[in-house]
């Protein structure tokens, strides 16, 4: 009897701290946390682990010239405030004067949960509805449901097995910093980014900055974005399309980091008016 | 003969300057071209001064252009309009090899399939008319008047998705422009984002 109930028990065990992968043709997808048991009223991370197959790359939120946005709904329980999913850095890839900001082999989009103190439940359900277009010579539209049982205690539970995943995937997203200083003028055909350059210095060997707008049909991703240095400014300029779909007033979106070694992921977000002394000129 | 050796002289430049970024700009003159359709007739933009033009990047294999097609959505809004003396030319500007590359047999039987009759299936399996309108993807969209005027570049739709149900509640921006433009009205949005999938340029 004592052996029964302790199968049951690691059983149960094994399915809290066991996402289920749902398999597609081109992405798994599978829903993590970085803990099994946590205490009502706190907040923690969860992540969705999307990992591409067959070399297909998927989309960021502004998926470029071509593509459409990966979309993540999170369903959590009555009471429960909305999750907050932050998408990672994207990587830009130009192809025959084609630009698009993708996410290609595996990653994780961390998810912030706040469980609410009055939630008196032993466990709750964490559900992701994930649509991508997965796209390689041939593109393929696709969804996947994954869900997560995550149970409530007096004591949070570590998941050695994401825990530290999910904390590098934390720590790679978009930093909001004052210390940047940014300023962003409108030039004839171009936005010029100028911000404090202390930041490259303490990033190490910084070859290019790179912005990537939130926004879609604005910039000219697959033009080159111009990259200098002088004294303690650093500058980006950033083409605007010749057929944008309206005049942006600011310049909302991040910027990229790009290292010598290209492995390292750190970006900024901005958000900062931009002064057109273009149109101040006509 | 003076004048034809002026236009190829122009064509080869504008051959030259491929890797350059697109000059195009909505309300200014849309750039000439000449391409052979599939039933090998020699077309050029110039051709029709004096008519509403609608150029539609086609890759018939591409999820977003069957989206339209499947549904009849592309022939009924093509039908509308030519039945009003637009001109309506499709473009392929897949290179051969690449998706949306068929042969004139293959095109004629797509074409045939999905009962479409555009003024012209126009070949442009080097690019060179793609890039000098910039598109990008499949379907991309653009309309010129009849003063050569390029007045509407974007998508067919404000659905970006591949779904067949999205037809119906989606706001079709090339019907509003031409409907719009044909009754002498400004076009409220003359640049949208299209979206599709991406053009299938040589490397």
């Amino acid at each position: 009897m004592k052996i029964i109930i302790l199968i049951i028990f690691i059983f149960s065990n094994i399915q809290l701290t066991t996402a289920k992968v749902v398999k597609t043709p081109d992405v798994d997808t599978e829903l993590i946390s970085e803990f099994t048991a946590i205490i009502a009223g706190s907040e923690f991370w969860a992540g969705i682990r999307l990992k591409m197959k067959n070399k297909c790359h998927i989309y960021w939120t502004n998926p470029g010239d071509v593509g459409i946005p990966t979309k993540i709904k999170i369903n959590l329980p009555d009471g429960f405030p909305p999750a907050k999913v932050f998408f990672p850095v994207p990587k830009l890839s130009i192809e025959t004067g084609i630009a698009s900001l993708i996410y290609e082999d595996e990653i994780i989009v961390p998810i912030k949960i706040y469980v609410p103190e009055s939630f008196n439940s032993k466990d709750f359900s964490i559900y992701a509805n994930v649509e991508w277009l997965a796209c390689k010579e041939i593109c393929t539209a696709d969804s996947a449901k994954a869900s997560l049982v995550i149970k409530i205690g007096n004591k949070s539970k570590i998941n050695n097995k994401w825990a530290k995943i999910i904390e590098n995937a934390v720590n790679s997203l978009p930093i909001q910093t004052e210390s940047l200083a940014p300023k962003a003028i409108r030039n004839e055909n171009s936005i010029l980014l100028t911000f404090n350059s202390d930041i490259l210095t303490k990033n190490g060997s910084v070859k290019k900055v790179l912005f990537f707008p939130y926004e879609q049909g604005i910039y000219e991703l697959a033009e080159e974005q111009i990259f200098a240095i002088s004294s303690n400014k650093a500058t980006v300029d950033i083409p605007l399309s010749n057929l944008k779909v309206k005049e942006p007033e600011n310049l909302f979106g991040i910027i990229k980091l790009v290292k010598d070694d290209d492995k390292e992921q750190i970006a900024y977000e901005i958000n900062v008016p931009i002064i057109n002394n273009y149109k101040e000129l006509k | 003969m003076i004048f034809h050796t002026i236009k190829a002289f122009i064509l080869i430049l504008f051959t030259l300057n491929l890797s350059a970024l697109a000059n195009i700009r909505i309300d200014e003159p849309a750039p000439d071209f000449t391409l052979k359709s599939t039933t090998g007739e020699t077309v050029s933009l110039s051709d029709f001064r004096g008519k509403f033009v609608v150029l539609e990047w086609i890759n018939f294999d591409c999820p977003f252009v069957q989206k339209h097609y499947d549904t009849d959505n592309m022939q009924k809004l093509q039908n509308k309009y030519i039945k009003q003396g637009v001109v309506w030319l499709l473009i392929c500007s897949s290179a051969p090899g690449k998706q949306g590359h068929f042969d004139i047999d293959e095109i004629h039987k797509r074409m045939k399939n999905y009962k479409t009759n555009p003024n012209a299936y126009l070949i442009d399996e080097d690019g060179t008319v793609g890039k000098a309108y910039a598109a990008k993807t499949t379907p991309d969209m653009r309309i010129i008047n009849p003063d050569g005027i390029l007045i509407y570049a974007g998508a067919i739709d404000d659905k970006a998705t591949t779904s067949k149900d999205d037809i119906k509640n989606a706001r079709n921006y090339v019907d509003e422009a031409l409907n719009y433009a044909l009754n002498n009205k400004p076009i409220k949005d003359k640049v949208t984002k299209p979206y599709g999938c991406s053009v299938k340029y040589a490397n």
